[in-house]
């Protein structure tokens, strides 16, 4: 399903969560994998020195350097290596989300998988989490290929997907996230479970605010999750559910995934605002996969999708 | 020995020498080499009775040592008041010596020179304001980085650079498949946010032709992109040439002649080809110089002129302002105390401090701007200009250089600097790391997509909004 997955990591253990991951779909799945790492220092795209990720000193980042990372992602990842026929590791230097996408778009990448995120997690200081506009918002707004994130340890044991929980707030990129959770579920004979939260914080007048009012809201989501999605799925829609919640949405995302024992979420990215005045705890996705305890795939176009599978 | 392997005479001028030359961490064995290097007397003599003319004997010559341009110099300021320091002293034992002795200098003074020229003067031109004479010491310095060039004593990162510009038309590994895969990456990722949002490449006879920086394809692609963005927000009818869309000059801090006169030809030819009616170029100062200013010279032009108008982003950004192409939400400008970075190459050399100005009252909300002291045409070298900034073997004079952008910039108390010069923004960046002042810096490019009105019909029409 996924052919080719590049694998973006510090190479530190916060990464063996997404490492996990990476490496089991590529397993499941007979994919290439691309193991990626990418050095430099924190805001600085062009320079001949790096951050050492472990001394934290500054290093030049002659041949000699980088063959010697090569040889410490391919100790770090040694036994999974040898589990992957394709598998091979790509190193550059600059700035993390850009060299990503780089590299995702020369490979033609079906799928990225990403880790350290989640628990404050520095590296070197670069890999630095922000609250907002960190690596992983940048990547996963601007990539053509689904992205994959694996942020907490919980989030990575697992035995497959077969509880999938698709999250819309029916805008466009919505549609690609959808037909994603469509093919995975059909490939994987798993359960399909279509969420959409009733955002109440965008809700100011007290009209809107009332219980008649939100209620009104939570029927006719409903109906608009009936037309725009169950109504498409033929026999997958057996084993789907349908529910709409109230509240914010990222919270009721995770929730409801724990509720279902969901081993994946699938939603869209669709962030337009990037200032951080304006979204000063990030986006839906980026609070949901911080705190999901399952892996979170998100998209936002059309056109890297896997091909329907046996369905 | 005369010639070595890495440091020699000889530019760079295929791929194969300059990963060779690459390869050298630090430029470790090239350094070790420049100490065996011998001058070329004759040929130093030769070149200097072929180039060096009546301008700069002149200056030379009524020199007066008076020490009126000692305390222009920001090197001198920040280092203890150094004699060494004095720009008189500095042009007078460099260049002054070679031109007295008629080339008869060896090795050793030729690295001194070397050390002088790249690290104790940026080019910044400031002291000429002050010469009782008008006598610009950045000029003779960058002709005397020339002379050094041509004998092979130069700092490695910019044997380098000169040998990209040589080898790409460019100062780093980018060529005309790369770049023009990076415009069409852009325009790809904008397309959602941006529908109908195009880097058109080759169009002929557009209103304006772009040129920028290697380090933002290279490195920073986004910086294209928000320039596509405010291009097409504006309505411009614009493009990209395949080649010539590179506007630097690292072989103009290398002192590397021949290189920077193939590198100008290149743009030139881009603008005979595609006919725009004007070109502008990114926020970088010395690309400016070295495409706009000299440029014309280097190529041989007889009028002194580009081919076509060719202004810096500064003054189409201030244009656009003024003619209501780009509109900003006055919510939106700027509430934060907040500062202007002058570069020298287009302030002070180019006089563009008013056009900078009128840009900063738009954007931002009166009371807010605090100037540097001194300021516009009269402030400081950013601590990193002239090549300062990237080599490696002069990294400590250039930190203990930043301390005066970092001390005028905390006697502002701004939180933010603008600093529309690539070089400038380098330095404020690397000032920040080394100095922790907790300042942010930026280029006008991002500033103005956070608060300029996006006209109704340029909004994505495919959402479908719930409320």
């Amino acid at each position: 399903m996924f052919g080719k997955i590049v694998f973006a990591t510090s190479g530190a253990p916060d990464c063996d969560s997404a490492a996990r991951v990476a490496f089991d779909m590529a397993g499941r799945y007979g994919s290439e994998i691309i193991v990626f790492h990418c050095l430099g220092i924190l805001g600085k795209g062009d320079s001949n020195l790096v951050r050492d990720v472990r001394t934290g000193e500054e290093v030049d980042a002659d041949e000699e350097y980088l063959e010697g990372v090569r040889e410490e992602l391919r100790t770090t990842y040694a036994i999974q290596l040898s589990g992957c026929p394709k598998a091979r590791i790509e190193i550059a230097v600059g700035n993390p989300s850009r060299e990503v996408l780089r590299v995702a778009r020369k490979e033609d990448a079906d799928l990225v998988v990403m880790g350290a995120r989640g628990q404050g997690l520095e590296v070197g200081g670069f890999y630095k989490r922000g609250v907002i506009g960190g690596t992983h918002e940048k990547v996963a707004k601007s990539a053509r290929c689904p992205v994959l994130t694996v942020a907490r340890p919980a989030a990575s044991f697992w035995g497959g997907f077969s509880n999938i929980v698709f999250a819309t707030d029916f805008s466009k990129a919505s549609e690609s996230a959808f037909k994603l959770a469509e093919t995975i579920a059909k490939d994987v004979q798993g359960d399909l479970h279509l969420f959409h939260c009733v955002d109440l914080d965008r809700l100011q007048s007290p009209i809107a605010l009332t219980q008649e009012g939100i209620e009104a809201r939570l029927a006719e989501a409903r109906r608009k999750i009936h037309v725009a999605y169950a109504a498409k799925l033929g026999d997958l829609a057996k084993r789907t559910t349908i529910e709409v919640w109230e509240g914010s949405p990222y919270v009721e995302i995770v929730k409801f995934a724990r509720e279902r024992q969901a081993d994946l979420i699938v939603m869209a990215h669709h962030t337009r605002e990037l200032d951080p005045d304006e979204r000063p705890f990030g986006s839906t996705l980026e609070q949901v996969l911080v705190r999901a305890t399952c892996p979170v795939i998100s998209i936002n176009r059309p056109d890297k999708l896997p091909p329907a599978g046996d369905a | 020995m005369p010639e070595g392997i890495y440091c020699n005479k000889q530019p760079v001028t295929t791929e194969e020498a300059l990963k060779a030359l690459l390869s050298d961490t630090r430029g470790t064995k090239y350094y070790a080499e420049m100490q065996e290097l011998e001058v070329d007397r004759e040929k130093l003599w030769a070149t200097i009775q072929k180039t060096f003319k009546s301008r700069m004997q002149t200056w030379l010559d009524v020199c007066a040592r008076c020490g009126l341009c000692a305390d222009s110099c920001f090197l001198y300021l920040v280092n203890d008041r150094n004699p060494e320091q004095v720009p008189s002293y500095k042009i007078q034992s460099t260049l002054g010596e070679m031109v007295r002795r008629k080339g008869d200098v060896d090795g050793a003074f030729m690295r001194h020179a070397m050390e002088v020229a790249w690290s104790r003067c940026t080019c910044c031109n400031r002291c000429a304001q002050f010469c009782p004479h008008g006598i610009d010491i950045g000029v003779m310095m960058g002709y005397t980085r020339g002379l050094l060039y041509s004998q092979g004593f130069v700092p490695w990162e910019l044997k380098i650079g000169a040998g990209m510009h040589r080898v790409y038309r460019a100062q780093m590994d980018v060529t005309t498949e790369d770049w023009v895969e990076t415009c069409e990456w852009m325009a790809e990722e904008q397309q959602d946010d941006w529908p109908g949002l195009e880097i058109p490449i080759d169009k002929e006879d557009a209103d304006i032709m772009y040129t920028c920086n290697a380090r933002e394809p290279k490195h920073y692609p986004e910086d294209l992109a928000e320039a596509a963005i405010l291009f097409h927000i504006a309505g411009e009818n614009w493009t990209v040439p395949s080649e010539g869309w590179e506007q630097t000059s690292l072989s103009m801090f290398a002192g590397d002649w021949e290189a920077c006169k193939l590198q100008v030809q290149n743009v030139y030819a881009a603008i005979e080809r595609l006919r725009p009616k004007r070109v502008i170029g990114t926020e970088c100062g010395h690309a400016h110089r070295a495409t706009v200013v000299e440029g014309p010279y280097w190529a041989g032009r007889p009028d002194g002129q580009t081919p076509a108008p060719y202004i810096h982003y500064v003054q189409w950004v201030a244009e656009a302002l003024r003619e209501g192409k780009l509109k900003i939400d006055p919510a939106k400008r700027i509430r934060q105390p907040v500062t202007y970075q002058d570069s020298c190459n287009y302030i002070r050399n180019w006089g563009l401090a008013e056009t900078a100005r009128e840009i900063l009252s738009y954007i931002v909300e009166p009371g807010y701007l605090v100037e540097m002291t001194p300021n516009k045409e009269y402030n400081y070298c950013c601590g990193g200009g002239g090549g300062f900034n990237g080599i490696g073997k002069f990294r400590p004079m250039r930190n203990k250089a930043l301390l005066t952008k970092r001390d005028q910039i905390l006697a502002t108390g701004a939180k933010l600097v603008i600093a529309p010069c690539h070089n400038c923004w380098d330095a404020i960046r690397d000032l920040e790391e080394e100095y922790h002042i907790h300042i942010d810096w930026s280029f006008l490019k991002p500033l103005l997509l956070k608060m300029v009105i996006v006209p109704e019909h340029l909004k994505p029409k495919d959402e479908e909004d719930e409320e």
